[in-house]
């Protein structure tokens, strides 16, 4: 069996999907291989994925990007992500967190975005990647709370990172995991999560939506699809160790630790999630007008 | 000070403890065979064994993986040394004469001289690391876009002023080598350029790619076309270990070379890649008959080894202090601490001293195991190159097809090294040089990237570069390097850097 996962080997979500794949294939009783392709922000691997036998042997890390925002941000995708599989379950939707380097005289969200208002384009953001979570959480930020603010792409979050602390960025919303340690050491500043309520792992942080946008939620999720048309018993067993594997022992810590909750929901909801999600993207990625050929 | 040698007794404390001498042991071993095998590199590697790891303590963990990432950069020096294939962007500049020696019968010499200057390099990057550590983060900082983008023009400036025979092939190459590093998705628009709608181009070109298919099949090209000069490496051995004589040549190119890596391994962004290029650049500007290099100078392998080696330690203080990780494989080793719930960060250093020193405290040992590993397989590897040539050199374009195979799982890639062999070999028969290409090819894209970031957060001013001090000093020492070279007098004597027979 094999995993394919659309991003390059190393990145922070490509070492769960190796946690999750170690865990599933010792509950089936079988190896489950993990493939990364991370070329065309994971269009390449997503559309292999779709044309794989649908026998069980394959199942896609669906993550937010390829399924639902790439097919409105890309010309060239050749797939429907959302017909192309049968979704398993959601692993999980982690939080982003909007920071600031620890001088920064903002410190609450609202400060920071009269700040921006005030101010149109002169605030500067770094961010993870043109067309990231990254980026797109900040792009609905600025929707929002309609402000502008100017954008600088890096290659990841560790270089943009660098620059937030360097005092060369005004703000950015990152991961957590990217950011969590110069969190706790006090070298930046979390004013706000991205995620509809308080995440359990910053109980003083409010939510973006508590601060003043109530619309807002943007989250990095992502969970396990296999190609249409695998036999619904087979789906349903690699359904069931999934979610064995991540609501317990070492996955279970592992998403936590990253302020993210294991899930596990039903391909039902899952369906349903992604639709919403994918009609929400459409709109804000029109809306700013971005496009990548 | 007493501080310092206290932390470093509990770090070699834990270091030393059996299973963890066991584990960096094991790292380093299989660290050098993936570096020897062509295209295999670190970061497929320790993204596959990190599952191993999870039933580990983190400290155990992250000494084995540690020991992969330098052992594979020593490693791929073995292969730029015998085959002339350089595995790493780093390990470029050790092919030039590297392979040089190798072709004199010297490849022992130039492998034994490699391990010793990498491990008295790794000895000072790791003093550097316990004792300046943190100090050293604010050079980090200091480095935006502005910096960065004046660092890279500084780099592609040593290169044309440096470069072999004719300046306007130097600096074509140099060019051709920028605009490769274009092809792909621009980062900034997502815009696909010169990719003519080619999927597997989206992406850009791998530098494995490039440079097993400019360097590894243009040499076996070359070295089927003349039957004379394959026999000289396979028949004369020479003498396995550097002499007197050697040492006496090397050992201020390794201090020099050690001082350099060190320094430009703090850099965010992968900084260290310019270490080996400037080493052997300025080895050849001091040298007495800088003709030598290109033709097996040992200087030429002595310095830009201990700058990689150097820079490859030094590459973990981003990480230690600040969580930040400057390249992929430190990305991986921030993915090995987060699996074991340690959260990298300023905070690691008085939250796990035991893992911060002990970690250090390893790379010193990791050191010296890749020593005791590597000395005793010279002579195997040199033995290598008696292996008659009709049946060594289907052997490396097969680990050649394999290894860039395993990257990406991309067959489009594997016929690339093909064409570029054709490429590389063309460009041998008409006298210009691979190396600048591939200079130009790593700096171009850190080059492009970091000019329009700078320009973003300026809002446009070009000013920008002279305004940030640490840019216009770059600027500087870019522009008096290129008015020295450029006067008449000085240019007779302009001596080559990047020379392929």
């Amino acid at each position: 069996m094999k995993l394919v996962v659309p991003y390059a080997a190393g990145g922070g979500t490509d070492a769960i999907a190796r946690l999750v794949a170690q865990g599933v294939g010792e509950k089936l009783g079988q190896s489950l291989i993990v493939e990364n392709n991370g070329s065309a922000g994971g269009n390449v691997a997503t559309q292999q994925a779709a044309k794989a036998e649908p026998d069980g042997y394959t199942v896609l890390m669906a993550n937010q990007g390829p399924m639902v925002v790439n097919p409105h941000l890309f010309k060239n995708v050749k797939i429907d992500p959302l017909t192309a599989f049968d979704p398993l379950t959601l692993i999980t939707a982690a939080p982003l967190v909007v920071v600031v380097p620890k001088n920064s005289p903002h410190k609450l969200l609202k400060e920071l975005i009269d700040h921006a208002q005030k101010n149109p384009g002169k605030l500067t953001y770094g961010s993870a990647g043109n067309g990231s979570a990254s980026h797109l959480a900040t792009v609905l930020l600025a929707q929002e709370a309609k402000f502008q603010a100017t954008h600088v792409p890096y290659r990841g979050a560790g270089p943009a990172v660098n620059d937030l602390l360097g005092g060369r960025m005004d703000f950015m919303v990152t991961t957590v995991p990217s950011i969590l340690g110069l969190i706790q050491s006090g070298d930046v500043q979390v004013l706000a999560v991205t995620s509809k309520t308080r995440a359990k792992k910053f109980p003083e942080v409010p939510s973006v939506a508590q601060s003043g946008w109530p619309a807002y939620e943007a989250t990095a999720w992502y969970g396990f699809v296999v190609p249409k048309g695998t036999p619904k018993d087979i789906a349903d067993k690699i359904r069931k160790a999934t979610v064995e594997t991540i609501t317990t022992g070492v996955v279970r810590e592992r998403l936590e630790a990253e302020a993210a909750e294991p899930i596990g929901n039903s391909p039902e909801e899952f369906t349903a999630m992604m639709k919403a999600e994918s009609a929400r993207w459409a709109e804000i990625v029109k809306k700013a007008s971005i496009s990548v050929d | 000070m007493g501080d310092f040698f206290s932390n470093l007794g509990l770090g070699f404390g834990v270091a030393l403890s059996l299973q963890n001498l066991g584990l960096a042991f094991l790292g380093c071993l299989v660290g050098t065979l993936i570096g020897v095998l062509p295209g295999v590199g670190p970061i497929a590697t320790i993204a596959m064994l990190l599952p191993i790891t999870f039933g580990l303590d983190p400290t155990g963990a992250l000494i084995m993986l540690a020991g992969i990432y330098y052992g594979a950069q020593y490693g791929g020096s073995t292969t730029a040394i015998l085959v002339n294939i350089p595995g790493e962007a780093t390990s470029v500049v050790t092919a030039l004469d590297g392979h040089q020696m190798a072709r004199q019968g010297r490849a022992g010499v130039a492998l034994g001289i490699a391990a010793i200057g990498s491990f008295f390099a790794g000895t000072v990057a790791t003093l550097v690391i316990a004792a300046l550590g943190k100090p050293l983060t604010g050079l980090a900082l200091l480095f935006g876009p502005t910096e960065y983008f004046s660092l890279m023009v500084m780099g592609l400036v040593f290169a044309v002023v440096l470069a072999h025979g004719s300046i306007l092939k130097a600096v074509a190459m140099i060019l051709v080598g920028v605009l490769l590093s274009t092809v792909g998705t621009d980062l900034e628009t997502g815009e696909e350029r010169m990719t003519f709608g080619l999927p597997f181009l989206s992406d850009g070109i791998d530098f494995a790619v490039l440079a097993m298919g400019i360097f590894g099949i243009a040499e076996i090209l070359r070295n089927l076309d003349h039957t004379e000069t394959r026999d000289v490496v396979r028949q004369a051995i020479g003498r396995l270990l550097p002499n007197k004589d050697d040492f006496r040549q090397a050992y201020k190119p390794v201090i020099r070379g050690t001082l350099i890596g060190s320094i430009l391994g703090i850099l965010p962004g992968n900084g260290a890649v310019l270490g080996p290029f400037a080493a052997y650049t300025l080895e050849k500007k001091i040298a007495k008959d800088p003709r030598r290099f290109g033709r097996g100078a040992i200087e030429g392998v002595a310095g830009p080894e201990s700058a990689n080696n150097a820079g490859a330690q030094t590459s973990f203080i981003p990480l230690l202090t600040l969580g930040i990780p400057p390249n992929a494989v430190m990305a991986l080793m921030v993915g090995a601490m987060t699996i074991h719930g340690i959260i990298p960060g300023p905070q690691v250093m008085t939250k796990n001293p035991t893992l911060f020193w002990g970690m250090i405290a390893s790379m010193w040992v990791g050191n010296l195991m890749l020593l005791v590993i590597n000395l005793p397989l010279v002579g195997l590897w040199v033995r290598l190159l008696k292996v008659p040539y009709r049946m060594l050199f289907p052997a490396i374009l097969m680990f050649c097809c394999i290894g860039i195979y395993s990257i990406n799982s991309l067959p489009t890639d594997v016929m690339f090294i093909a064409f570029f062999g054709l490429v590389g070999y063309a460009l041998i028969k008409l006298g210009f040089e691979p190396a600048p290409l591939l200079l130009g090819f790593v700096l171009g894209r850190l080059m492009e990237e970091n000019f329009r970031r700078a320009l973003i957060i300026s809002r446009g001013e070009l000013t920008t570069f002279i305004d940030h001090p640490v840019s216009a000093g770059l600027l500087i020492v870019a522009a008096v390097v290129l008015l020295i070279a450029l006067q008449p007098s000085i240019r007779k004597g302009r001596d080559e850097v990047f020379v392929e027979d």
